[in-house]
Order: C-alpha cells, then structure tokens, then sequence
C-alpha cells in the first residue's frame, strides 16, 4: 500500500470537496431559485465534466493553467509556483471535475424546499438569510449531503484529470488512483489489488453512509 | 384615492398581471382598529389568492397602491414596496405550510426570535393552549391530523400578534364533515385575537358564516359588500 499516495488522495478530497461546499452552495441555490431564461447555459456548463473524457478536460486545464497562459502567467506572478504538476493543480482540476457531482444534488435539494415554506418564513419576520439558515439549508440537506459524499468519493478515484494535470509526481500528484496504474504497469498486482480493494470498500461504505444518512426523518 | 384615507384603514388598490395576460384587480378598503373578517368570494383561478399575496408584499403588482393606515406598503408610482418583513402581516397558507422538520412547538415559537427565550417559551404555551395544542409540542407536522395542523399554522401566525391576517382557504384541507365544526372554531378564536382578517374562499357556506364583509371576485373585479346586505 502507497501511504503517502493514500494521505495525498485525502488532502485533495477533503480540499476539493470543502471548496466545492462552499462555491457549489450559493451556484446551485441560484440555480434553483433563478427564472432566468439562459439559466440552461450555466447547467451545460457545469454538467460538462460529465460528458467530457477526463483526458480531454485535463488538457484544456494543462493548456489554461500553464506558463504561457494568461492565468498560468498571473498566477505564476502571484505565487511563484507553476499550477501544472503541483498540488494546487490536481486540487483544481478535482474541484471543476466533480463539480456536477456537488453541484446537481445540491440544485435538486434545494429545488426539492416548498417554495411555500420560505414565504412562510418571511411573513413570519424572518429575514432571507436567517430563512436560508433555518429552513432552506436544512430542507435541502439530503441533497447537499448526497453531493457532497459523491464529490468527495469520486474524487478520492479520481484518474484521468490528476494524470493529465498533474503527472506522477510521488509525494506531490501521485494519487491512489495513479499508484494503482504504476503498479499494474509494474505487474505489481498484489499492491494494486490492496489499493484497488480500499478504494472498492471505501465507496461501498460511503454509499452506504448516503443511503443511511440522507433518509428525512420527518416524512 | 389618497386624499380621503383615514388613518386607521387598509385601503388597497391596485392591478396585476398574469404571464397569460390576464389582469387582477384589487380593491379593498376595510377599517384595522377592530376585528372584522374580509372575505375575497370567487370561483377558482379568478386572483383572489393573488390579492392576498399582494398584500403580503409576496408578489409585486405591476400597478397601484396599498396603505395601511398612515402607512405605505406599496406605491409603484413612487417606487416604494415593503418587503413581507416589514409589513408585520400573518399569512395562513392553504396548506398551512408548516416546517416538516420542526416540532409542532418549534414551529409556533418560530417567528418569536425578538423575545426572550423565557417569554418565547411563555408565549408558545399560551398558543397552545389556546388552540388546544396542549401535548402536541414535541411531535412533527406529519404526526398530527389536518386539523390539528391548521391549529398549529393558526396558532404560528397568532403568536406574533400580527396587525393583519391573510388567510387563504384555511379550511380546504379539511374533510368536509369537520369543516363546519372548524369554521365556527375559526371564528372563535379570530374574534378572541381581535386583528383584522383578510379570508379567501370559494365556499359560498365559508364566505356567509365568517363575513363582515365580502369582496366578490366573480367578474373579475373586486366589488365590496357588507355581510349584512347579502341578505
């Protein structure tokens, strides 16, 4: 078992999966709320990653984040770090990854909250946001909790964006995932099996925690 | 219109529109020092659930005014709309919209947040009390009855003291055996509260048995009359 792959693959699940609570929140709320006719243009966006090879969406980050692009330049400037083959790299490219994975739950547990129980709410004097903390956030938990357990586990198996945005790097880009093709490559297959296993039990187990936990307890 | 208000009505007048086209006019003028019932009568479809959420502040209309005694919740002219929460209104939904994850007693002591927790709590037993809610405090809406439920949405909106009731077909989801019994509890504990009640209905028995006065949406326009002249 690659330890320091295992510890790698949980900082940038638990780093991606935080970031995409907090940006994929206040998106999907809006989604859900909005009446705004090109709302479907923002939901192809973030659907894309679903459709899009893995490949294929790590190039274009490759590409948008290098040296010779605007952003890769800017945030070289900023940072002194290339994105490319770094932590913040593969962090990057997990959040966009799994952004549909957050995000539809999230746009379906809040689009799920009667519309009627917010209005309640603000007759009742309560403000928006208080109303958004006390009645649509826990209404909509189920959803929110779904994708925030498919964020995380999908980006624990993540493969295809890492490699391509990231490298094989150990101690820096190599993921479980990646430990996994390295050791089948190296017909290693006893390491790959115990990793392969992990990742296997692990998102049984999270699913499971899904199934058990997303049930509301008032209906 | 404005020249004449006095201090101490609701006058509301006003006009929205549909997406389909079709236009609700809104016309009310009813005193707010003493309790009486308003009753919005019409058939289904015909705005009178859309008035009520005009004067909730919970839907914008495109024209119009509405005061509430020396004060002005809408006037597009001027570009002034107060939000739901300044207007200090309680709205009584169809299906009471009570919140599924918050015990019966929660839910009464919902909009209470500007009291202490001691009068919070004081407040929340007399409510209860008072809509014979007395041991249905630790249970979640979807464990009491109907009625029941249209006690505990009722006795929500009541703990505010709000200047105003909305009420919109409060007894709809009532069976029709119990809506009789209930109606006359209705009365009973709105006269007991002594605020001024804007109902909606399409129950001809509803709009008769609770109406000081009834605004009948049947036209299309908004026409008041006293219960008394109904004959």
């Amino acid at each position: 078992m690659d330890w320091t792959a295992l510890w790698l693959t949980l900082r940038v699940a638990c780093c991606s999966t935080a970031i995409l609570f907090l940006v994929g929140v206040p998106l999907a709320y809006w989604l859900a709320m909005t009446h705004w006719r090109g709302r479907f243009v923002i939901e192809a966006i973030v659907a894309l990653p679903l459709v899009l090879p893995p490949t294929v969406l790590g190039f274009y980050l490759l590409v948008a984040l290098g040296p010779n692009s605007p952003l890769g330049r800017w945030c070289l400037s900023l940072t002194g770090e290339r994105l490319p083959f770094s932590f913040a790299g593969i962090l990057i490219g997990s959040v966009l990854c799994n952004l549909p994975f957050a995000v539809r739950p999230f746009v379906s547990g809040f689009a799920g909250v009667n519309r009627r129980l917010i209005e309640a709410s603000w007759c009742l004097g309560v403000s928006k946001r208080a109303t958004f903390v006390r009645v649509t956030l826990p209404l909509a938990w189920p959803g929110i909790l779904t994708g925030l357990v498919l964020a995380f586990t999908h980006s624990v198996g993540e493969f295809g964006v890492a490699l391509m945005i990231g490298g094989n790097i150990p101690g820096v880009t190599r993921t479980l995932s990646i430990s996994i093709y390295d050791n089948v490559q190296a017909m290693d297959y006893a390491a790959a099996s115990q990793s392969a296993a992990l990742l296997l039990v692990f998102a049984f187990a999270m699913l499971c925690l899904l199934q058990a936990w997303g049930r509301r307890e008032w209906t | 219109m404005t020249d004449n208000v006095l201090a101490q009505e609701l006058v509301a007048q006003f006009q929205t529109r549909y997406p389909s086209g079709a236009t609700v006019h809104g016309n009310l003028r009813f005193p707010i020092d003493q309790f009486s019932i308003t009753v919005l009568f019409g058939p289904s479809g015909c705005g009178k659930t859309t008035i009520l959420r005009c004067l909730a502040g919970l839907h914008r209309p495109q024209q119009g005014v509405i005061r509430f005694g020396s004060e002005t919740w809408l006037d597009t002219n001027a570009k002034v709309c107060r939000s739901p929460q300044e207007r200090d209104i309680g709205f009584l939904f169809q299906d009471y919209a009570l919140f599924p994850h918050l015990t019966v007693s929660q839910n009464v002591g919902y909009g209470l947040n500007q009291l202490s927790a001691v009068a919070r709590q004081q407040r929340v037993g007399e409510m209860l009390s008072a809509l014979k809610l007395t041991g249905m405090e630790a249970r979640y809406p979807h464990q009491i009855s109907g009625g029941q439920q249209q006690r505990a949405a009722l006795a929500r909106v009541l703990a505010r003291r709000p200047r105003l009731l909305l009420l919109d077909e409060p007894l709809s989801a009532i069976d029709n055996s119990l809506r009789a019994q209930l109606r006359t509890e209705l009365r009973s504990v709105l006269t007991e509260f002594c605020i001024p009640v804007v109902l909606v209905t399409h129950d001809p028995a509803e709009a008769r048995e609770l109406a000081h006065r009834v605004v009948d949406m049947s036209d299309g326009q908004s026409t008041m009359t006293n219960a008394d002249d109904l004959g």
